[in-house]
C-alpha cells in the first residue's frame, strides 16, 4: 500500500454508507483525506468550504438532486469550478456516461468498482 | 410543171384529212352513257328556223324542212315533245336564242366565243366546212391560185372572220388577195356567176345544193371545219334536261347505219351513210399525228411551191423534201405500230367473231401461239363462265344496241391460269369491214390487291366492332370543333344512344358538358402534336361514377395532313375502384403498423429501461458483496483463517461470476435491439493482446496452464473496432482457459486473404460434434461434456459471434472431443 494520497482531500458523494465506507477504506489506506456528502446539496456546500482534490460522484441519489445536477451546480461556481468531478456509478448505460461527461464530470468509474485497480484510477484525477 | 401540179393535189388531200379529223373525234369523244326515261307528258319545245336550205329551211307549203328539221322532228317523236318553230333570220334566232325565247336552236357552230353566250349539246350532230366556188374553167386548184384575185365573201361570217376563215387562210399562206363582201351567199354566187369575182366563198351546203343554179364548180379549197350543234340558252332551267335527251338521241342516231341520221344527210347534204360510231383512240391519234406530219410539210410545201413559181429549179430541192416527208409518215406509222405491239395492254380486233389482229401482249396473255390465236372465236380464250356473257354482249352491239364498252371477263389460259381482265372494246372499220377493237388489261394483280383489302377491311370492321373498348372516330373542322365521324357498336352499348344520334353530330353536343374543356384540349394536342394523348375521365352519371382511360391518335391522310382522329376509351372503373380499396385498406394497414411499431418502440424503450434499471440495482449489491469480500481476502479487516479465506474466495469468484453474467445479459439485449455501433480504427495488435493476456493471467496460472500468443508481422497493425475485437478475444480465451484442465491455450494472429484471422487453440475437452451447430446459437448451452464443472452461461459465443458479424467477418470452430478445440474468427482487412 502506497500513500500517494498524502495531503490530498477527496470528496465522496453517495446516499449509501456502505459504499462511502468501502471507498473511505480503500483511500485511508493510501493516504487520502476523506470527507463524504449524503446528498448533491450538501456536495455542494462542502465542496465550497474544504475545496476537495477530487469529487467522486455518485450519479443516482435518493434525495434532493441527482449526481449529474450536483456537477452542473458546481461547474456553475468559479471557486470550484475546477475541482475534478468523476462520476462512480453501476449504470452502464452509455447515455449516461455522456450525461455526466457532458456535464463537465472528468471521468467515469463503473461499481463494482475493481478494488485492485480502483487507487490507480483515482490517482490519475489528481495532479 | 406536172410534177408540180401533183404535189399540189397531194396537198390539197392532205388537208382534207385535216377537215375530216375534227368530225371523226367529235364523233368519238362524245361518247356518252345514256340514260333511258320514258317521258309521260308532251313537253312543248320552241325551236327557232331561219332559211339556209338544205341544213333548214321553210319549204313551198310553209312548212320546216331540211336536214335540221327531219332530226328534230325524229327526237320530238321519241321524246314526246311538241315542236314549236319559232321563224326568223339568224341574227334574230341567235339574239332569241341568248334572251331565252326559244329552247333550241339547231346548225350552231360551236366556237369559243360563242360558247361564252350559249350552251351546245354534246353529241356532234354535223360537221360543217366552208369551200371556195369558181365559175367552170377558172384555174384555181389551191390558196395560192387565189393571188391577186377578186374574192366574194359573206359579210360578218364566222368564214370569213373568224380565227380560221378565209381572212386568216390567206394571211396564214401570204396570198394577197381582194374580198368583196355581201350579204347573203346568193349574192355571193351571183358576183361569181356575173364576173364581179373571180372566187365565192360559201358553206359546203349550200355550194352542193347551188353551185349548178349559177353554173359554179367548187374549188378543192376547203376549210373552218366546224362542230355543228343544237345551241341552247345557257341558263334556262331546261337546257340540262335538253342536252342529255338530244345527246342520248342523236348519239343512238349516229349509231345505227340506217337511221334517219344518215338518210337525212344523204337526203339533203350528199354525205353518204359513213357512220364512225366509234374509232378507237389510237387510230385517231395515228391519223393525227400522220396528218400533223403531213400539214407540217404541207406548209413547208406550199413555201417551195411559191419560190416553184418563180425558180422551177429548185425542184430537185422539193423531190427530196417530198421524200423526207414521206420518211416521216412511214416512221410515223412505224412507231405507233410499235407502240401497239409494245403495249403493256392486250389489243385484239375482232372481226365476225374471230381474231384478226392481236398484239404481243395480249399472246403473253393468253399464253397461246400467234398461230393458235389469229382466226379463232375470241370467246374460245374466255373462261366458260364468261364465254356466253361476252357472246351476248358483242351480239348486242353488232345490232346496234347500246351495250357498255368496258367490262370484266377471265381469259382461260394456255397453261391453265385464268386472268383477270378488263375489255374495253369499241367498233372500227378494219379494212373496210365493220369490227371490234379490244383493249384487254390484266385486272389479277388489281383483283388480288382489291381481295386482300376487302379482306382486311372486313378483319377491322370485326375487330372494330367486337372488341370490349369504345372506339370512335372524329373529324376535325374549322372553328376548332369535331364531329363523330363513326363510332364502334361497343360505343352505342355503351352510351345506350343509336347511331344516328351521334355520328354526324359535334362531339360537344353529345359528350358532357363538364368534360369537354379536357377531352378538346387532348384532341387538339394529338393534332398539334402528331402524337397519341392519353388521360383519365371520370364521368359522374346517376347510377355511379365511370373511369375511362381515353387514348386518342391523328389519323394522316395521304398528304401528311391530320384532319381526324381515333379514339379509344376502356372503362378502368372496377380496376379503379379496387384501387380505391386496396388505398383505403393500405392506408389503414399503415395505421396499424404504426401504431403496432409505436407499441413496440415503448415495449422495447421500457425493456431497455427495465434492463438499465436492473443491471443499475444488480450491480449496486454486487459493488459491496465484491468490494467488502476483496477487502476481507486482501487481510484489510485483520487476519483470516485458511477456510475463512476459502470460503470468502467462493464467495468472491462466484459474485465476479454473477457480474460477468449481468454484462453478457446487457450486450446481448443490446445487440437484439441493434444499438451497437462498429467504429472501425486501425490499432496495434500486440498491445492489445498484452493486455487481455496480462488480464487472464492470472485466471491461466491459477489452473496451472500455460498462455501465449504469436502474432504476424503482416497482422501487425489491425483495422477493425477495438473494443469489440477485444471481447471476442477475451470471451473466447476466457472460455478456453475455463474448459482446460491441463495444457495450453494460444492465440495466433496472421493475415490471408484479405482477412485477419484469429485463431484461439486450447488442449481442453473439446465438442462434440453435434453440439457445435448449436454453439453460437442464444440461449443454447452445450450438453455434458461441458459440464465436467466448468460453468458457462453460453451467451459469450453468441455475443462473440454478433461482433464479429457486425464487424463483416465470420467465426467458427474446429474440434476433436477430448483433444482440445480451436476458434476462429476472421474480419475483413477493411
Amino acid at each position: 500500500m502506497g500513500n500517494e494520497g498524502a495531503g490530498k482531500k477527496i470528496l465522496v458523494v453517495d446516499d449509501k454508507e456502505e459504499n462511502r465506507r468501502l471507498l473511505r477504506k480503500i483511500l485511508v489506506l493510501r493516504a487520502y483525506i476523506i470527507i463524504e456528502a449524503v446528498t448533491g446539496e450538501r456536495a455542494i456546500e462542502l465542496a465550497q468550504t474544504e475545496r476537495p482534490d477530487l469529487i467522486l460522484m455518485d450519479i443516482r441519489l435518493r434525495d434532493g438532486i441527482d449526481g449529474i445536477e450536483a456537477t452542473r451546480r458546481l461547474k456553475k461556481l468559479p471557486s470550484v469550478a475546477n475541482i475534478p468531478v468523476v462520476a462512480i456509478t453501476a449504470s452502464v448505460s452509455p447515455e449516461d456516461m455522456q450525461r455526466a461527461l457532458d456535464t463537465g464530470c472528468s471521468g467515469f468509474i463503473r461499481k463494482p468498482i475493481d478494488i485492485d485497480e480502483f487507487p490507480k484510477q483515482v490517482a490519475q484525477y489528481i495532479s | 410543171m406536172l410534177k408540180s401540179q401533183n404535189f399540189k393535189l397531194y396537198l390539197l388531200a392532205m388537208f382534207g384529212l385535216l377537215v375530216l379529223l375534227p368530225a371523226i373525234l367529235g364523233a368519238n369523244v362524245s361518247a356518252n352513257s345514256a340514260s333511258v326515261s320514258a317521258s309521260a307528258t308532251v313537253m312543248n319545245i320552241k325551236v327557232g328556223i331561219y332559211e339556209n336550205n338544205p341544213k333548214i329551211f321553210t319549204d313551198d307549203k310553209g312548212n320546216p324542212a331540211g336536214f335540221w328539221p327531219d332530226i328534230i322532228n325524229y327526237i320530238a317523236s321519241q321524246e314526246s315533245w311538241k315542236i314549236e318553230y319559232v321563224h326568223g333570220s339568224w341574227a334574230e334566232s341567235l339574239t332569241r336564242l341568248e334572251n331565252g325565247e326559244i329552247d333550241v336552236m339547231p346548225d350552231v357552230a360551236i366556237t369559243e366565243s360563242r360558247k361564252t353566250l350559249y350552251a351546245f349539246s354534246n353529241e356532234t350532230v354535223y360537221t360543217s366546212w366552208t369551200q371556195v366556188y369558181t365559175r367552170s374553167g377558172a384555174n384555181i386548184q389551191s390558196i395560192i391560185d387565189l393571188e391577186g384575185k377578186k374574192v366574194a365573201v359573206l359579210k360578218g361570217s364566222v368564214n370569213v372572220e373568224g380565227s380560221d376563215g378565209i381572212k386568216a387562210l390567206v394571211k396564214a399562206f401570204s396570198v394577197n388577195c381582194t374580198f368583196v363582201e355581201v350579204d347573203s351567199y346568193n349574192q355571193v354566187f351571183e358576183m361569181v356567176k356575173n364576173g364581179a369575182a373571180e372566187a365565192g366563198v360559201t358553206s359546203k351546203d349550200f355550194g352542193y345544193r347551188y353551185k349548178n343554179e349559177y353554173n359554179l364548180v367548187e374549188t378543192p379549197i376547203i376549210f373552218q371545219p366546224a362542230r355543228v350543234n343544237f345551241a341552247l340558252p345557257k341558263t334556262a332551267s331546261l337546257t340540262p334536261y335538253l342536252i342529255e335527251k338530244i345527246d342520248f338521241q342523236v348519239k343512238k342516231l349516229k349509231e345505227s347505219g340506217d337511221s334517219i341520221y344518215y338518210n337525212s344527210l344523204s337526203k339533203w347534204l350528199a354525205q353518204g351513210p359513213t357512220p364512225k360510231p366509234a374509232i378507237p383512240r389510237w387510230v385517231t391519234w395515228t391519223l393525227i399525228g400522220v396528218g400533223s406530219l403531213a400539214i407540217t410539210f404541207g406548209i413547208f410545201g406550199l413555201a417551195l411551191r411559191l419560190r416553184v413559181s418563180s425558180k422551177t429549179k429548185e425542184l430537185t430541192q422539193e423531190i427530196k423534201e417530198r421524200k423526207q416527208a414521206e420518211e416521216a409518215i412511214r416512221q410515223s406509222e412505224a412507231k405507233y405500230s410499235t407502240l401497239v405491239e409494245q403495249s403493256n395492254d392486250g389489243i385484239i380486233i375482232i372481226q365476225n367473231s374471230r381474231l384478226v389482229f392481236i398484239n404481243q401482249k395480249m399472246i403473253e396473255l393468253t399464253a397461246y401461239s400467234l398461230k393458235e390465236t389469229i382466226g379463232k372465236p375470241f370467246i374460245d380464250f374466255l373462261t366458260p363462265r364468261y364465254k356466253q356473257v361476252v357472246a351476248q354482249r358483242n351480239q348486242s352491239r353488232m345490232q346496234g344496241e347500246a351495250a357498255p364498252e368496258r367490262y370484266e371477263a377471265e381469259i382461260a389460259a394456255g397453261n391453265g391460269n385464268v386472268v383477270a381482265i378488263e375489255i374495253n372494246a369499241s367498233l372500227i372499220n378494219y379494212e373496210g369491214q365493220p369490227a371490234t377493237m379490244a383493249v384487254i388489261r390484266d385486272t389479277t394483280k388489281q383483283k388480288e390487291i382489291w381481295a386482300a383489302l376487302h379482306d382486311r377491311e372486313s378483319r377491322l370492321s370485326l375487330i372494330y366492332n367486337n372488341v370490349s373498348d369504345v372506339i370512335f372516330v372524329v373529324t376535325a373542322e374549322p372553328a376548332e370543333s369535331f364531329r363523330f365521324e363513326s363510332v364502334n357498336r361497343r360505343f352505342l352499348e355503351a352510351t345506350g344512344l343509336s347511331e344516328n344520334q351521334i355520328v354526324g353530330k359535334l362531339v360537344k353536343d353529345v359528350i358532357p358538358e363538364a368534360s369537354q374543356s379536357l377531352v378538346f384540349g387532348k384532341y387538339r394536342e394529338a393534332m398539334e402534336t402528331g402524337k397519341s394523348v392519353q388521360w383519365e375521365e371520370v364521368t359522374e352519371y346517376p347510377t355511379g361514377t365511370k373511369y375511362g382511360e381515353v387514348m386518342v391518335a391523328p389519323i394522316e391522310d395521304a398528304k401528311g395532313n391530320c384532319t381526324q382522329l381515333i379514339g379509344t376509351l376502356h372503362d378502368i372503373t372496377e380496376r379503379k375502384l379496387a384501387e380505391k380499396e386496396l388505398a383505403k385498406y393500405q392506408e389503414h394497414l399503415e395505421g396499424l403498423v404504426k401504431q403496432r411499431t409505436l407499441e413496440l418502440e415503448n415495449a422495447n424503450l421500457h425493456k431497455s429501461q427495465f434492463l438499465a434499471n436492473m443491471s443499475h440495482e444488480l450491480r449496486t449489491p454486487l459493488n459491496s458483496i465484491i468490494g467488502y469480500t476483496k477487502l476481507m481476502l486482501d487481510g484489510m479487516e485483520g487476519s483470516i483463517t485458511t477456510e475463512q479465506k476459502e470460503d470468502l474466495q467462493t464467495v468472491y469468484d462466484n459474485s465476479k461470476h454473477l457480474i460477468s453474467l449481468i454484462n453478457d445479459l446487457l450486450d446481448l439485449s443490446k445487440i437484439e435491439a441493434g444499438k451497437f455501433e462498429i467504429i472501425k480504427e486501425q490499432f496495434a495488435a500486440s498491445e492489445l493482446i498484452s493486455k487481455i493476456v496480462h488480464g487472464l493471467e492470472k485466471l491461466a496460472k491459477d489452473k496451472g496452464l500455460e498462455i501465449s500468443y504469436a502474432v504476424d508481422a503482416e497482422a501487425e497493425i489491425l483495422y477493425a473496432d477495438k473494443s469489440k475485437t477485444k471481447q471476442i478475444l477475451f470471451n473466447l480465451l476466457g472460455n478456453a482457459i475455463k474448459f482446460t484442465q491441463t495444457g495450453s491455450v494460444r492465440l495466433d494472429i496472421s493475415k490471408n486473404g484479405g482477412e485477419f484471422i484469429f485463431k484461439v487453440s486450447d488442449t481442453g475437452v473439446g465438442i462434440a460434434p453435434q453440439d457445435i451447430e448449436t454453439l453460437f446459437k442464444s440461449y443454447k448451452q452445450v450438453g455434458p461434456a461441458r459440464l465436467d464443472g466448468s460453468e458457462g452461461t453460453g451467451l459469450g459465443l453468441v455475443i462473440s459471434k454478433q461482433f464479429v458479424e457486425l464487424q463483416g467477418g465470420r467465426i467458427w470452430v474446429e474440434s476433436t472431443l477430448g483433444k482440445g478445440s480451436r476458434f476462429i474468427f476472421a474480419l475483413p482487412e477493411k
